[in-house]
């Protein structure tokens, strides 16, 4: 008695412990837990872009519906509302206007701004050319906008420098907004203050724009009322997949719970028993949960969704308990003598199995493995320790002999079964042969839970936004703002000439937004003073309509720019270049500055990253990174799928291991490897017969079906090795068991998560299979033998 | 385009004929003969007299219009410029950069453009939106002049005169506030 006080002190102590750490755990949901963990520098600085940098704060906006102009009327409510809003940094829809502070800016500083002022270009040489162009310029159509600027920017630096900020492709324009190419569609980019991580804020951006669009297409009147919004972008995507997760988590539990509740009613035909079924389950999640809040601080939602699988699982148990020990009571009887060791046993390989998901690297699946773990181990020691306490004492469970007896005759050592399960298994080796060029998904995308049709609304509007140009970026890290500045100079400088030989299109560099204080300075010092200047002009204006007297501001202004202290980031606040710097230079918590140099690949074809990395080394520019984010995050893939599969294989040996030192017999060792072996290929090959690609987490779900699996073949082997009367009873719980597992794993199965979806149906295929075929090919004097004794594992 | 135009001109007016005889030769009646008139193709001249220049400026081209509202200005030299009037949207290439404009953006880029493809294609309410049409002389030689209506846009241009043989336009003349004029003089391509 004293045990058992103690063990049910001891588990009500560890219940209100791990209740007081759930109670404190931060619950998330964004998808950044199943982007790596320790991955090169070039990753890194690459998940950073991804989770807080400019990358995640883009907001992709499409008003379709209704006719042009309507659309474009609300394009320009929807911008006006989102420009007054503190929650946005920015927001563009094609229609200009204002920016009359930033071409103030540029004008005022153009001398020091403009890329094209060096020494030679205030030789008379460099003059006169720059001056010819400027006049063939007023000759053209865009002459009114020259001729108001000529006298004091004869060398058209102001036109200059406003062509290599505008972006090399604007997106098409439709009734003064842009539009999709086919102008169905206004098109609008946002950026969120807030990074997109943060779902919270990211949540609220978006349902301001859903209002905002609400309130412009009212205010637009009846014609625009057939107008309708689409949002994505990867903090739009990032709230999507949590209020998935969340709807999931709640979903799927209450459908496993209420259907395992349903199935334990119908076989127990006791509340009092199914309460106490659920008492391993209940305790094995809250230390679950307690157990992943105590390792990473936090607690995912997918881990949740991940936890109606443990309902499935953790309920066997009990199930083992109860049926098996039918006869000689849940107290006091020999359950734990005769069953425990072949249990425990399943435990261990079962935990064998998981250790492979904290293994694989990515956090998210690490959670999911010791969620597992701890809530396995906890609901064991439940059912084993306090369980048995728990019940009264002349509790009776209903014989479910008969019904085992009448399923081991249709089952155990069944011709036609065996037949039936060799043609399953060889049906699944042949789909697997058929598909095998195609069998793995490599592509890290099938990961995300993005539904198929937000999928294409992205890359739809991208192309119309033109932002699905930035794939390369280069990166230079430096100690402070302005020594990043100088290090993104040196990487124009490298760059040019690829821009020269067509290479790349070009590359938005934050020194051309704000050069250093370094080149600035040195451009103030190339410009020649007021005499010389003066003196150059009429030299340089010969044979030209124009003459020198009439430049008389042009030379004030430049004798005032020799002067005038730099351009810095503070003087650039509150306009629409402050917005695009803030996009391209980047401040790490570390003080680190970062400068990011997004290229356009040359048009028609990929941009080669290889040759701008040899670029790069040979101008020696130190520090310099080239992120190719596609290729950067299919190798970050592949990497992770390397290590899951090597994670699986340790794990697959652990169980193969501990199966051996427990049976002692290779003969036996086979005779439970088999029929797990015979699952794990039924469920790839289910997937491969139904065109699934299998993704990493697939890979898991198949370690999952060895390491369930073997409790199966277990309890068959140890009928086969020492048959016993009690066998239809162990038969009828294993039947129950596999239900209540397959019912856990294949509701999960119908989550749009992948990574539930996919560990959901290949484990309810696998463990399905793994039963059916450990039944058929057990021996069927393993139902009818002589009482025996014994603790066999 | 491939047809002359003047003839394909004269011959829609010859079929009205007598409809366009008994009236006085009127902005109406210039309207509905500039209206009939088919795709266009002409060389072009353009002068600029910019005071803050000792010398005029010249450009020459070649223009096309199709009606109602496409009208395109190739330029000789100037890095082979090409101004492309499309509907709402104006497209300026020039030595291999690409810029694009929504007139409904650039109102006052948007009355030129304006004023030159309503008189092309005889579009009497267009140009009536911005500009107090009036008109002298004959139907072999007549002169259209654009005055604006809005004073923000007097600011800028003073009046736009139009010469003209029947359906066929043959100068442009643009007055700018400011003193600067342009002449554009057209001559249709022979065939």
């Amino acid at each position: 008695m004293n045990t058992r006080a103690a063990a049910i002190v001891l588990w009500l102590g560890t219940l209100a412990l791990c209740g007081a750490q759930i109670a404190r755990t931060p619950f998330v949901a964004d998808l950044s837990s199943f982007l790596p963990a320790h991955p090169t520098q070039e990753q890194r600085l690459l998940v950073e872009q991804l989770r807080h940098g400019t990358l995640s704060r883009v907001m992709m906006i499409g008003i379709d519906g209704a006719d042009a102009a309507h659309r474009a009327a609300i394009s320009r409510a929807l911008a006006a509302s989102l420009a007054d809003d503190d929650r946005f940094a920015g927001v563009a829809n094609g229609a200009t206007g204002g920016f009359e502070r930033e071409r103030g800016l540029l004008f005022d500083h153009r001398y020091t701004l403009s890329p094209a002022v060096d020494a030679d270009r205030f030789s008379v040489e460099g003059l006169r050319s720059a001056i010819g162009a400027t006049l063939d310029l007023l000759r053209s159509s865009a002459g009114l906008m020259v001729k108001s600027l000529l006298t004091r920017d004869p060398t058209g630096e102001t036109l200059a420098l406003m062509d290599t900020l505008r972006p090399a492709r604007s997106p098409h324009l439709e009734a003064g907004v842009w539009s999709s190419a086919d102008g169905h569609r206004a098109v609008l980019l946002a950026r969120t203050r807030a990074s997109g991580a943060d779902i919270d804020a990211q949540g609220e951006a978006l349902a301001a724009v859903q209002d905002a669009f609400t309130q412009a297409r009212a205010a637009a009147g009846a014609p625009a009322a057939g107008a309708s919004l689409v949002v994505t972008g990867p903090g739009v995507f990032s709230v999507r997949a949590r209020q998935m997760i969340e709807h999931d988590v709640v979903r799927l539990t209450t459908l496993s719970a209420g259907l395992v509740m349903l199935l334990l009613l119908a076989v127990y035909r006791s509340p009092r028993l199914l309460a106490l079924g659920f008492v391993p389950v209940i305790s094995g999640a809250v230390v679950g949960i307690a157990a992943v809040s105590a390792g990473f601080g936090t607690v995912h939602g997918i881990t949740l969704g991940f936890g109606t699988t443990l309902i499935g699982e953790a309920v066997d148990y009990s199930i083992y308990l109860f049926v098996q020990s039918e006869g000689s009571g849940l107290r006091g009887g020999d359950w734990v003598a005769r069953f425990w060791p072949t249990i425990r046993l399943g435990v261990l390989t079962s935990i064998a199995g998981f250790c492979a998901l904290p293994a694989s690297g990515l956090p998210g699946l690490a959670q999911l493995g010791v969620y597992s773990i701890a809530g396995l181990v906890a609901a064991a020691a439940v059912t084993r320790y306090v369980l048995p306490s728990l019940a009264p004492a002349h509790l009776r469970v209903r014989d479910l002999s008969a019904v085992g007896e009448r399923i081991g005759a249709l089952a155990v050592g069944q011709r036609a079964l065996r037949v039936i399960a060799i043609v399953a298994m060889l049906t699944a080796l042949g789909a697997l042969a058929a598909h095998h060029a195609t069998l793995w998904d490599r592509d890290l995308a099938s990961l995300n839970p993005i539904t198929a049709a937000d999928r294409e609304n992205d890359r739809e509007l991208r192309q119309a936004l033109g932002a699905s140009d930035a794939r390369v970026m280069v990166a230079v890290s430096a100690p402070g703002e302005q020594a990043a500045l100088e290090a993104a100079e040196r990487t124009q400088a490298a760059l040019d000439p690829l821009v020269s030989r067509g290479a790349i299109a070009g590359y938005d560099s934050p020194a051309r937004i704000l050069p250093s204080e370094a080149m600035q300075r040195a451009r103030a010092l190339s410009l020649p003073d007021a005499a010389t200047l003066r003196a150059r002009l009429p030299r340089a204006l010969a044979g030209m309509p124009l003459r020198a007297s009439r430049l008389r501001p042009f030379v004030a202004d430049v004798e005032r720019a020799r002067t005038t202290p730099p351009v810095t980031a503070s003087d650039l606040e509150g306009t629409a270049l402050a917005l695009a710097l803030d996009g391209l230079l980047m401040r790490a918590p570390d003080g680190t500055w970062t400068a990011m140099i997004g290229l356009h690949p040359p048009s028609g074809h990929a941009l080669d990253a290889q040759s701008v990395r040899q670029a790069l080394a040979q101008a020696k520019v130190p520090g310099a990174l080239v992120l190719d984010v596609k290729s950067q995050l299919d190798a970050l893939y592949g990497g992770y799928f390397r290590r899951a599969l090597l994670a699986s294989a340790a794990g697959l040996a652990v169980i193969v291991a501990l199966l051996l030192a427990s049976l002692r017999s290779l003969r036996r060792l086979a005779r439970v490897i088999a029929p797990f072996a015979g699952g794990v290929v039924i469920a790839a090959g289910f997937h491969a017969y139904a065109g699934t690609a299998l993704t990493l987490f697939h890979l898991v779900g198949l370690l999952l079906v060895a390491a369930i699996g073997s409790n199966y073949s277990l309890f068959f082997d140890r009928l086969a090795h020492r048959p016993e009367a009690s066998a239809p009873r162990t038969i009828a719980s294993l039947v129950l068991a596999n239900a209540t597992t397959v019912i856990g794993f294949g509701i999960l199965a119908l989550s749009s998560i992948p990574v539930l979806h996919a560990i959901g149906s290949t484990v309810a295929v696998g463990a399905f299979a793994t039963l059916v075929i450990a039944a058929a090919f057990t021996p069927p004097r393993a139902l009818h033998a002589e009482p025996a004794q014994g603790s066999a594992p | 385009m491939r047809r002359r135009l003047a003839a394909a001109a004269a011959a829609f007016a010859f079929a009205c004929g007598p409809v366009a005889a008994a009236a006085a030769f009127d902005v109406a009646a210039l309207m509905t003969l500039l209206h009939a008139s088919h795709p266009a193709r002409a060389t072009f001249r353009e002068t600029k007299y910019l005071r803050v220049l000792d010398q005029p400026v010249e450009t020459t081209g070649e223009l096309r219009f199709t009606p109602p509202d496409h009208l395109e200005k190739r330029s000789v030299g100037l890095n082979g410029e090409t101004l492309v009037a499309d509907k709402d949207m104006v497209t300026i290439e020039r030595g291999g950069r690409t810029q694009a404009l929504s007139l409904a953006q650039y109102p006052d880029i948007a009355v030129f453009v304006d004023s030159i493809r309503g008189t092309l294609a005889g579009d009497r309410a267009l140009l009536e939106k911005a500009y107090r049409l009036s008109l002298k002389g004959t139907q072999a030689r007549w002169t259209l002049t654009l005055v604006p209506r809005d004073e923000k846009l007097t600011r800028i241009v003073k009046r736009i005169v139009i010469t003209g043989s029947q359906a066929e336009v043959r100068r442009v003349e643009i007055d700018q506030a400011d003193g600067d004029h342009s002449v554009m003089a057209i001559t249709p391509a022979a065939p």
